[in-house]
């Protein structure tokens, strides 16, 4: 397929979509990038997202809650949670509700991405991607 | 699919249900026998691994807490490097204690049916005196834990599930925990792989460490970063941690190491009042 | 009551209050310290010895009375005697007398009169020795003597004549002239003896009634004597007693100001006001560590909370850092500088998450100032965001214009907000409201923060009980029970007050009320 990956990246962290705009782009996906929920919410209501990749704890809505919506309007859509306040119960109930994977912050670009293709691959796409950097 | 371990009183029990649900999933399978294969890989007596697992160090059982923590080490260090490997249900080993953080791996308490028990004697004894064994085998266990890992093997509420066999049978106890282990929300993912791994990388460090005599190790992993912490007397406060640092080093999957010391306040008590 | 009022400790201290405010209701160690060298130091006067003191008053007032009583006694039974020779002698002369007129009328015998007079004369002789003074000295005595004597001798030469002629003596003008002296002397002796008894008589009933009076007021002496020696031990163990309730009381309630001297003399009430003092020391000390120990207790949850709310600027560092080494070659000199810039903010935040932590946790010495509770509320729910956030409950922060600031340890009264809002949090369910309220106070000299949850609220029967050491509901090894305990115990010292309201599934409101600024009101307990 040579339709690039749509994914909705969503956190309240400004510097978390500055810079995975384009760490992700460098892969070949079209990112859009969101710092208010309900914006994302919005958006995600227009058009189909392959991916979405949203915080949990959020000012206004929860990404679990968004979580949710994702999967209301397009269950297919491979939803990956980021977040600060990781814990063995909010990732299983993560989890339980669907989510794709769960990344705790900090986390590398490449962590990201090597779940992104993950995510690609269990959606039928293909994504080129070579880790870079070693872990530590 | 998350990873199993059971963790119970009953052995034989415990063996029937893991076994079963091993075949079930076709999954791989360590337990206890599983010992001897780490006491030949590194190089410790059987009998020695065996025993560490089941006592606290002593004097009269000639097993120096030295020897005693290297074994356990061995043994976490071995168990750990198989569950990374996914698809195993692991049993006997109390592994569940160092994996408490890890959201893919289901920890499961069988309890009740003790009158089942063939591994020893118990099923000749008289009630009364069954109880008491089981008691004093019970503290035996929890004085073993604490000292290991600080915890008490048997608190329900180290576990996601403690099914009682006295009422549920060993087929509806496989069922329910094959049938569990399919939620999603035991599901491995970026977070609990890396907590697992993280583990993975705190025992090579420990027991790399171990196994050079080094002693007062806590060693701590997150991220792939590892800290060290230490104590020792102050004049020896900078070979330490250089020795420390130099043995993490060759450790497989090392990254950002960091050493913590702390004064042995004991030690130096001691030597300033000789 | 011998205690009076000494006002120099006490002037001192509002000297203090004034001037160093309130250093002294947390730093008392050195006023227990002076108190207890000032109460040592004063004279000793035991409630013991007072018992003694009473005891022996009464005793010697009473032996007082016995001795007069006594002498008394004597006297009149002296007097009684002396009436009764009186009258035997007086009943003598009498006989005398009368066997002389018969012998003037009839010329009877003589010898019976002669008799009698020698008996009379025998009888003064013997007693009047006894009674001299009673007689009006020697002078009077020799007067009755020498009128005896000279009756006696009227009487002896009568006897001679008449023996010389025998018939019809008594008739002849010389017995006539004798008998005129006789009867004169006789008259005379009767008359002083007759005047001595009257005389006699009244003294005897004046003592005798002196007797009676010195009975009746001296019991109504020893009555009141006993009334006031009673009153004042009494009063002064009562009083005392009472105050010693009172202060129990108000250590009880978490005041731990010590018991000031202010009375010049020592007694038990003195060592035991030592004692308590000794003890307020420790309760003190204790009670530090307490604050201290429930203190590192809130840090622990709170740290829980900003290692994970740490985790954001840290992965903001991460990416940007990763970013600049993949793509250091391709970005412009402009991107990575503003990239560079993004790692240093970060590393700010980094710093000022752990530093809210920091100061909250530092054991300080404890500084009294005067602060502002809505800013201090609103830094405190700054410390608790993360706990907010995990459990999604909202906290709306409202405080009256003007708030008026208070006095008190800062660090302290947020603590206690922090363990109030760490509550209200656990009982809240997700999706509700906490809501933080300042007013001023109904009289105006105080203000009230209500702390309101609209959780499960506390049941009726526990509600007494949530403010006692050791009690708690929540399941064992989540809460020690000391929580409200030891903010209670803080907001005392501050002269406050805390409060609770509840009601069963509906929710909770701790209220606290502080006094504004002049605070506090000292009413120091003294001894």
């Amino acid at each position: 397929m040579s339709k690039p990956l749509e994914i909705l990246l969503l956190d309240d962290e400004v510097i978390v979509g500055k810079r995975l705009k384009p760490a992700l782009g460098s892969i070949g996906c079209n990112v859009e990038v969101f710092q208010d929920p309900e914006l994302a919410v919005k958006r995600i209501a227009e058009k189909d997202f392959d991916i979405v990749v949203t915080d949990i704890y959020m000012d206004g809505m929860d990404g679990l809650q968004v979580l949710e919506l994702v999967h209301e309007k397009l269950p297919r859509t491979k939803v990956i949670m980021i977040t600060g306040y990781a814990m063995i119960s909010l990732a299983r109930e993560a989890m339980e509700k669907g989510a794709f994977d769960f990344i705790a912050k900090p986390f590398k670009p490449d962590d990201l991405r090597a779940v992104i293709a993950k995510a690609a691959k269990a959606l039928g796409f293909s994504i080129e991607f070579n880790p870079k950097s070693v872990r530590g | 699919m998350p990873i199993l371990i059971l963790s119970s009183e009953n052995k034989d029990l415990e063996q029937e249900i893991a076994e079963k649900i091993a075949k079930k999933l076709s999954y791989t399978t360590i337990n206890e026998h599983f010992l001897n294969k780490i006491a030949d890989k590194h190089l410790l007596e059987r009998k020695k691994m065996w025993e560490a697992m089941h006592s606290t160090p002593s004097i009269l059982k000639r097993m120096s807490p030295k020897l005693w923590h290297y074994s356990l080490s061995c043994v976490e260090l071995e168990v750990l490097e198989r569950l990374v490997e996914d698809r195993c249900v692991c049993w006997g080993l109390a592994a569940h204690l160092y994996v408490m953080i890890v959201s893919h791996v289901l920890k499961v308490r069988l309890i009740g049916r003790n009158d089942s028990c063939s591994q020893s004697d118990i099923v000749k004894m008289a009630p009364d005196k069954m109880k008491k064994y089981l008691a004093r085998q019970e503290r035996d266990r929890e004085k073993w834990s604490m000292k290991a890992f600080n915890r008490k093997e048997a608190e329900p509420g180290l576990y996601d599930m403690v099914i009682n066999l006295d009422q549920i049978q060993v087929d509806e106890a496989v069922n329910t925990l094959s049938m569990t282990m399919e939620y999603p929300r035991f599901k491995a993912m970026t977070y609990s792989k890396n907590n697992l791994m993280d583990h993975v990388l705190a025992a090579r460090v420990k027991n790399a460490l171990l196994v050079k005599s080094m002693t007062d190790i806590h060693v701590h992993t997150q991220n792939g970063r590892v800290v060290v912490t230490t104590s020792s007397v102050k004049r020896e406060k900078s070979r330490k941690i250089e020795t420390i640092k130099e043995i993490a080093s060759h450790v497989k999957g090392i990254g950002y190491l960091e050493v913590h010391w702390n004064k042995d306040i004991i030690t130096e008590a001691a030597i300033s009042c000789r | 009551m011998p205690g009076t009022d000494r006002p120099v400790l006490e002037t001192k201290r509002n000297d203090n209050e004034s001037g160093e405010t309130t250093q002294a209701v947390y730093d008392h160690m050195a006023d227990i310290h002076d108190a207890q060298k000032t109460l040592l130091s004063r004279k000793h006067f035991s409630v013991r010895n007072q018992i003694y003191l009473g005891n022996v008053l009464v005793f010697l007032f009473a032996l007082v009375m016995v001795l007069v009583l006594t002498l008394n006694n004597n006297q009149v039974q002296k007097r009684l005697k002396f009436l009764e020779f009186v009258n035997d002698f007086s009943s003598e002369i009498q006989q005398a007398r009368r066997y002389e007129k018969n012998y003037f009328l009839y010329g009877t015998n003589l010898n019976d009169a002669k008799e009698n007079i020698h008996l009379a004369e025998s009888i003064f002789t013997t007693k009047s020795e006894e009674f001299s003074e009673l007689l009006g000295g020697q002078f009077a005595r020799q007067e009755i003597f020498s009128k005896i004597g000279a009756y006696k001798t009227l009487l002896e030469q009568l006897y001679q004549r008449g023996q010389k002629d025998q018939n019809n003596f008594h008739v002849t003008p010389f017995s006539k002239e004798i008998e005129l002296k006789l009867r004169g002397y006789g008259k005379e002796i009767l008359t002083s003896a007759q005047t001595m008894i009257t005389l006699e008589k009244k003294t005897l009933e004046k003592t005798l009634s002196r007797s009676r009076y010195i009975h009746i007021y001296s019991i109504l002496i020893l009555l009141v004597f006993l009334a006031i020696n009673t009153y004042l031990l009494v009063s002064r163990l009562y009083s005392t007693l009472n105050r010693f309730a009172a202060y129990a009381k108000r250590i009880a309630s978490g005041d731990f100001r010590p018991i000031l001297p202010q009375r010049n003399f020592r007694d038990e009430f003195t060592d035991l006001a030592i004692a308590i003092n000794e003890m307020i020391k420790e309760i003190d000390l204790r009670e530090a560590v307490l604050i201290q120990t429930h203190k590192m207790k809130a840090i622990g949850t709170l740290t829980a909370g900003v290692a994970h709310e740490i985790n954001n600027p840290l992965n903001n560092i991460m990416l940007t850092v990763h970013m600049l080494l993949e793509d250091y070659h391709e970005l412009s000199e402009e991107e990575i500088m503003e990239m560079l810039k993004d790692v240093a903010a970060e590393t700010d935040r980094s710093k000022k998450i752990i530093r809210n932590l920091l100061d909250f946790a530092r054991e300080s010495t404890s500084t009294m100032e005067s602060f502002d509770l809505s800013i201090l509320l609103k830094d405190t729910v700054h410390l608790l965001e993360n706990q907010i956030r995990f459990s999604g409950i909202q906290v709306d922060l409202q405080f009256a214009e003007n708030f008026p600031k208070i006095h008190g340890d800062a660090q302290k009264v947020q603590q206690v907000f922090v363990n109030l809002l760490l509550n209200a949090l656990d009982a809240s369910i997700k999706g509700s409201k906490i809501q933080v309220i300042g007013t001023l106070g109904d009289t105006g000299d105080s203000v009230k923060v209500s702390v309101i949850d609209y959780g499960q609220g506390i049941p009726k029967h526990v509600l007494p009980s949530v403010f006692d050491p050791f009690f708690t509901t929540k399941s064992k090894g989540k809460g020690t029970g000391l929580g409200l305990s030891v903010s209670q115990g803080i907001i005392a010292k501050h002269g406050g007050t805390l409060t609770v309201k509840s009601e069963e599934g509906r929710g909770s409101c701790f209220t606290i009320t502080f006094p504004i600024i002049n605070f506090p009101e000292i009413h120091t307990f003294s001894l």
